[in-house]
């Protein structure tokens, strides 16, 4: 008997389809640490890996803006060497799904670490960051769509194992990338990465975000209701598992999602406020089931239905 | 929930910009040392969005069980909204985090350093230390309470009465020494024999302390004050640049946010 809340994500099965988003939980070991049982969770996906190590941008790297926060952290991780040695070992014993996010400058990049990862066991899954703001060069992959989808189709090439392309939301319009993503062999879909933005001290005509160009990435609550616009018009576009992404905090944000076509959820800078966030967006998930309000999560996926006006 | 809820017991201005705010919640439980932290948050609310850092600055048994107290600043959206917050009101507290100061070496003499806001943790710490290598002794350890001007300085009564040595500095004269914590310091230097200096204040102060203890050789550990978004090591933005590797950071939250000086480039 599978329950009701199980799901499989383009070939990875997980308990339930609560998994923490890439850069806002580590590898999960700090969690760990916090005494958070992750065997409560679908999944983690780990902090971007990137071929070599990076130190990241200059503090500030965070400013909170109403209902949200920027970041420019600039993908700091010890490099695919570092990781494999200091975190991999650890993060393989995780009692939940083990997704490995990677980034790169180039196609190159993309298609060394997705190799490198193809042969790692306790690595259930890779999830490419074509999207995060912070790296020159990496931006341009997310939103092209020629180059997205034989980006795609390069790493497509070098494993067997689940792939699912993150996407960004710094597009007019995201539906040509799912579909270019989906072309070059995603198993599914991740969306949505930050939305770029950017916070001001006025007075001392500064940012206040100490990347390079000044900007970053915008997170939380503020950026749902733009995060679920683009799950919907993506779930209406490809035929492949979408994991939606942007605001979640509890089981009803993630029910929105899944009702717009979401099939998993990751939760995001909700971590932040408590590290057992995801674990009680999965519970209480798990109470909506037992009051009755749906029977498993199979009959509620895209059941979302807009009126017609005058209809 | 990682997260805990606890009732506030106490909730006074002290200054006119340094409030004490004491609940119920057990630090002691969760491993107490002087210069750890929590991350204070405001659940249900989405602005403010993130818990804020305060360490801990003082525990202690009321008779109906452990209160745990921090010092506060109003700075900005959630310390301005803290202040609203009643006896009864209940705060939601993650910790204890970060790593806490060390206990001094024997044979040293703990020089505490605190500048404002700094002054928080140190209640705490004068109790570890009266309560262990320094119970015979307290006048051995000292403490410099600075600040911008009189309104600045606060430290809890009990603390003003347990016989350390307590020095004063103001850089505006109304109270204590006029001048900086630094020159009140190295007046003092060479009567205070081997010494271990322990700070916590504004980044400018634990830059110019660094430099002392680098050019009289003398250990510092510096309590560093990072933006934080998570507090317990996965956000990697409270970074403190390391003096070994210039040019890399190390997170301030979960390998600090205490440092001897010469590890980090403050
Ligand atoms: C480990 C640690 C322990 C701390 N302990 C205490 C404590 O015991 N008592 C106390 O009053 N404060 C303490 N702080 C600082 C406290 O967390 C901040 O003052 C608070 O987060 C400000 O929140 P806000 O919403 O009121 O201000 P915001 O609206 O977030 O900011 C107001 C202004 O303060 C600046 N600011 C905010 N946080 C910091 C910071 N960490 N360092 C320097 N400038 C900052 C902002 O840039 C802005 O200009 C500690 C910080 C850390 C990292
Ligand atoms: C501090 C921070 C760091 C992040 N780092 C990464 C990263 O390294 N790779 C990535 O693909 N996404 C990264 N993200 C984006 C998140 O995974 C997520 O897509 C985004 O924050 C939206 O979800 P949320 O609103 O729930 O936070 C980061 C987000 C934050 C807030
Ligand atoms: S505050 Fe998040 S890593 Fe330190």
């Amino acid at each position: 008997m599978t329950s009701p809340l199980s799901v499989d994500v383009g070939g990875v099965r997980l308990r339930n389809p609560v998994l923490v988003a890439s850069g806002t939980f580590g590898a999960g070991l700090e969690a760990v640490e916090q005494g958070v049982d992750l065997a409560a969770i679908g999944g983690v996906v780990t902090k971007s890996v990137t071929t070599q190590p990076r130190a990241g941008n200059p503090p500030p790297r965070i400013c909170e803006t109403a209902s949200g926060m920027l970041n420019s952290i600039g993908i700091m991780n010890p490099g695919v060497d570092g990781f494999l040695a200091e975190i991999m070992p650890r993060f393989a014993a995780l009692p939940c799904a083990r997704v490995v996010n990677v980034a790169g400058e180039s196609a190159e990049d993309f298609e060394i670490l997705v190799g490198r990862f193809d042969a790692v066991d306790g690595c259930d899954a890779i999830e490419l960051n074509v999207s995060c703001p912070n790296v020159s060069g990496g931006l341009d992959f997310g939103i092209d769509v020629h180059l997205l989808e034989s980006l795609v189709r390069g790493c497509r090439a070098r494993t067997r194992k689940p792939l699912w392309v993150k996407l960004t939301p710094n597009v007019t319009d995201v539906v040509p990338l799912a579909r270019a993503a989906v072309a070059g062999g995603a198993d599914a879909l991740a969306l949505t990465n930050t939305f770029l933005g950017m916070a001001v001290d006025w007075r001392r005509r500064l940012p206040r975000l100490g990347s390079k160009t000044g900007a970053g990435g915008l997170s939380g609550p503020a950026i749902k209701p733009l995060a679920l616009h683009a799950v919907f018009k993506v779930a209406r576009a490809v035929d492949v598992p979408i994991v939606g992404i942007g605001g979640i905090r509890d089981a009803d944000d993630a029910m929105e999602f899944i009702v717009a076509g979401a099939t998993a959820v990751q939760v995001g800078t909700s971590n932040f406020t408590d590290p057992a966030a995801a674990v009680d967006v999965a519970d209480q998930l798990a109470a909506f089931v037992r009051e009755g309000l749906f029977a498993d999560l199979a009959s509620v996926r895209k059941t979302l239905v807009v009126p017609r006006p005058h209809a | 929930m990682q997260r805990v809820k606890a009732t506030i017991v106490e909730h006074e201005r002290v200054q006119p910009a340094m409030w004490r705010m004491a609940f119920r919640w057990d630090a002691r439980a969760r491993g107490l040392r002087a210069a750890r932290f929590l991350m204070l948050g405001f659940p249900g609310k989405t602005d403010p969005l993130l818990p804020r850092p305060f360490s801990i600055s003082d525990v202690r048994d009321d008779g109906d069980g452990v209160v745990s107290e921090i010092l506060y600043k109003p700075m900005g959206k959630a310390t301005q909204l803290m202040t609203d917050l009643r006896v009864g009101d209940a705060v939601s507290v993650l910790g204890l985090l970060g790593n806490g100061f060390p206990d001094p070496a024997p044979g040293k003499r703990p020089v505490l350093l605190a500048g404002g806001i700094g002054n928080a943790p140190f209640a705490h710490h004068v109790r570890e230390l009266l309560d262990g290598p320094f119970r015979e002794r307290p006048s051995d350890v000292v403490l410099f309470l600075a600040g911008r001007t009189a309104s600045e300085i606060w430290i809890q009564p009990w603390v003003r009465a347990s016989g350390i040595t307590i020095v004063e500095t103001t850089d505006d004269g109304t109270r204590g020494e006029k001048g900086r914590i630094t020159e009140a310091l190295a007046r003092r230097l060479p009567s205070l024999g081997a010494i271990e200096g322990f700070a916590c204040g504004p980044t400018p102060m634990l830059r110019a302390l660094k430099a002392m203890a680098v050019e009289h050789g003398f250990p510092c550990h510096l309590s560093t004050e990072e933006l934080m978004a998570c507090g317990y090591g996965v956000c990697n933005a409270c970074v403190v640049e390391d003096a070994n590797r210039p040019g890399t950071w190390i997170k301030s939250c979960h390998e600090g946010p205490v440092f001897e000086c010469r590890e980090i480039i403050p």
